[in-house]
């Protein structure tokens, strides 16, 4: 059934009063922000924040809610081959600018077509052969204005830049000595937070090859992610690249010598050792008299444990915090994280006993309050740690004894994201929204109490811009204010009451 | 072609308040995961203008759900992966925040696999998401918003 003698029909039944009905006017008037989620049967780009829109407090009033109908995109990416004639394996093209909701990725066809529906917006387009991780340059246009006053036949064309050969050459500052196992990446001076997605490791010379568009770049050497080779963090700024007459590049760190460091990941109290990651962040020591005048980044390393919890590292000399992550354990967490400060100091050989400790989880209890305050049994808490590592696990509310209404448990110190989901009633249906807060767990016996507020059910109905009721989508329903969560729903999709949804909204 | 009269205070329309006056009872979604957001499959980046993202679906019995990560071999061999394999970080949720001060550090981008898994019902989705090196953590850079 369709179009607009349909849509009419169907929003006028659920908006007008059956005439043997009272007219039922009852709550007060609601505003909501509506997103839109359709499964992919569609298109792609039918995942869009609707809007706020507004419910009059009316048992029959609905809600109509409008999805925006995608535009066609449609460029022809011409791709640019190395020096060598290596093509990239794939051509990733990825969308920002349109919200979160909006931002996609997706890779060009076989033929180097572009061709999706998405959002009329505009957006900042980043071409990224092998998707930043190989050996080919990115490109980033922006603004691309993608509306339908683009005619059908016309395709924008995303090009990538013709590349040209850089050398260099990583060696320490005043010794001369090759830095091997450098990772090299780069950053145009104009785009300091996105990477060029040229990626390369200095030979056993301390020299490396790239291609790149001609252009200025801010370089960064950094040893590996796992710290296996510790060197200290430089970032040249601002390079005109290629160098004159395919001169060679010559990028200096500072000498800072190296100890062995170890330690393990302990549980507190028993002092038994258990494997996790470690994460090592700190600032190095400029030897050099006067210092070298290099700027050092902040070192950082991260790496997994031995199973027995003991871990090793080469560190250079600086002061650094160790932070010991245990693994996750919902049903048995019984560690939070520990954190550990140190030096390494010029004047010992090594550094030894670094022993992080993990602190025990602590107890907490959640109670939830039906409105008007009784307890709330088998409400879901969702709890989500607000730090990383950002654990989210869920909890049910107990029905009997000490625990009715309430989880009682062990939680990893930290602030939390915690919902509350009511439970459905008896016929499956949802009659309370969901609330969300924040709480802050330090230390054992916290008490945390939610009580969902009075809410309301209403209907709504999805369709296009063509009037066509849409099936299948899945609604949130969020406080305009706060983007707090109040329901979820998915729109029918059957012959009849196409497009509809029912939901709940607090008062 | 549809007939309506608008009588006063209500609404009539041929066969359309029958169905009103007693609305067909949803039926129940079977299907384990579905409506992804973002839609799942797809590249994905973390870290170049949003550090933060949230993933989530329709899961028809979130408790099931399981939230993993993996690590996929570096396109060059002498890059190190970032960490092992499969580690989990979030159950019996539908949807989670992912901030990349969430996942290993490493100086360039690397590819990180999230992916939902409801184990009793044979079901997963995929992410993949292109890690962006957390710069501004080594060198604190200009807030882009303060120019000018």
């Amino acid at each position: 059934m369709s179009r607009v003698p349909a849509l009419l029909a169907l929003v006028a039944a659920l908006a007008l009063p059956a005439c043997d009905d009272d007219p039922v006017v009852n709550a007060p008037s609601r505003l909501m922000t509506v997103e839109l989620h359709e499964e992919s049967r569609q298109s792609l780009m039918r995942a869009q924040p609707a809007g706020v829109h507004s419910w009059s407090g009316r048992e029959n009033d609905t809600v109509a809610v409008q999805m925006t109908a995608p535009v066609e995109a449609r460029a022809s990416v011409t791709a640019v081959e190395t020096i060598d004639g290596d093509s990239p394996d794939e051509i990733a093209i990825f969308l920002d600018g349109a919200g979160q909701l909006g931002d996609f990725g997706t890779t060009v066809n076989s033929l180097s077509l572009f061709d999706e529906p998405v959002l009329p917006s505009t957006y900042d387009v980043l071409i990224a052969p092998d998707a930043l991780l190989g050996k080919h340059a990115a490109r980033l246009i922006t603004p691309v204005t993608l509306s339908d006053d683009v005619p059908p036949d016309d395709r924008l064309l995303w090009d990538l830049q013709p590349v040209e050969e850089v050398l260099g050459k990583v060696a320490t500052y005043a010794t001369n000595q090759p830095v091997a196992g450098a990772v090299v990446t780069f950053y145009r001076a104009s785009e300091p937070r996105l990477p060029v997605g040229v990626t390369t490791v200095t030979d056993a010379d301390g020299e490396f090859f790239a291609e790149l568009p001609e252009g200025r770049y801010d370089i960064v050497l950094a040893g590996p992610g796992d710290g296996s080779v510790p060197i200290p963090p430089v970032r040249l700024l601002d390079q005109q690249l290629p160098l004159f007459q395919g001169a060679a590049l010559r990028l200096e760190v500072p000498v800072v010598p190296t100890r062995p460091v170890r330690g393990s990941l302990v549980r507190a109290g028993s002092e038994t050792p258990v494997a996790g990651r470690v994460r090592i962040e700190g600032q190095l020591t400029d030897l050099l008299p006067g210092g070298t005048g290099i700027a050092m980044g902040r070192y950082r390393a991260e790496f997994e444990t031995e199973a027995d919890g003991s871990w090793e590292a080469e560190l250079p000399l600086g002061a650094f915090t160790a932070t010991g992550i245990p693994r996750y354990a919902a049903s048995t967490q019984t560690l939070g994280i520990g954190t550990l400060d140190f030096e390494v100091p010029f004047g010992v050989p090594s550094v030894e006993g670094l022993d992080v400790t993990m602190p025990p989880t602590v107890s907490a209890r959640i109670e939830a309050y039906n409105p008007g305050g009784s307890p709330m049994v088998g409400a879901t808490l969702v709890l989500r740690m607000k730090s990383a590592p950002r654990y989210s696990w869920r909890r049910v509310t107990g029905a009997s004894g000490e625990v009715t209404g309430a989880f009682v448990g062990l939680v990893i110190e930290d602030e939390y994201d915690i919902e509350l989901i009511p439970p459905p009633d008896e016929d499956g249906q949802t009659r309370i929204a969901r609330v969300q807060t924040e709480a802050t767990f330090a230390g054992p016996g916290t008490v945390l109490r939610i009580e969902a507020r009075r809410s309301d059910r209403f209907q709504g109905v999805v369709f296009t811009e063509g009037q066509q009721e849409v099936g299948d989508v899945h609604v949130l329903l969020r406080d305009p204010e706060t983007g707090e969560l109040w329901d979820t729903a998915v729109s029918r999709d059957s012959d009849t009451f196409t497009g509809v949804f029912e939901a709940v909204v607090p008062r | 072609m549809v007939i309506a009269a608008v009588l006063p205070g209500c609404l009539w329309i041929p066969g359309i308040f029958k169905e009103k006056a007693d609305p067909p009872a949803p039926q129940p979604d079977t299907r384990a995961i579905s409506h992804c957001r973002p839609h799942a499959g797809r590249p994905m980046l973390l870290g170049s203008q949003t550090g933060e993202r949230i993933f989530g679906c329709r899961v028809a019995n979130p408790p099931d759900a399981d939230w993993r990560l993996s690590f996929p071999e570096t396109v060059d061999p002498r890059l190190t992966r970032p960490a092992v394999d499969g580690f989990l970080f979030a159950e019996g949720v539908e949807a989670i925040r992912l901030d990349r001060d969430d996942l290993p550090w490493s100086p360039h981008p690397y590819e990180a696999i999230l992916e939902l898994d409801v184990p009793d019902d044979g079901e997963s989705r995929e992410w993949r998401i292109i890690v962006i090196p957390h710069v501004d953590d080594m060198w604190p850079l200009p807030d882009p918003g303060s120019e000018g």
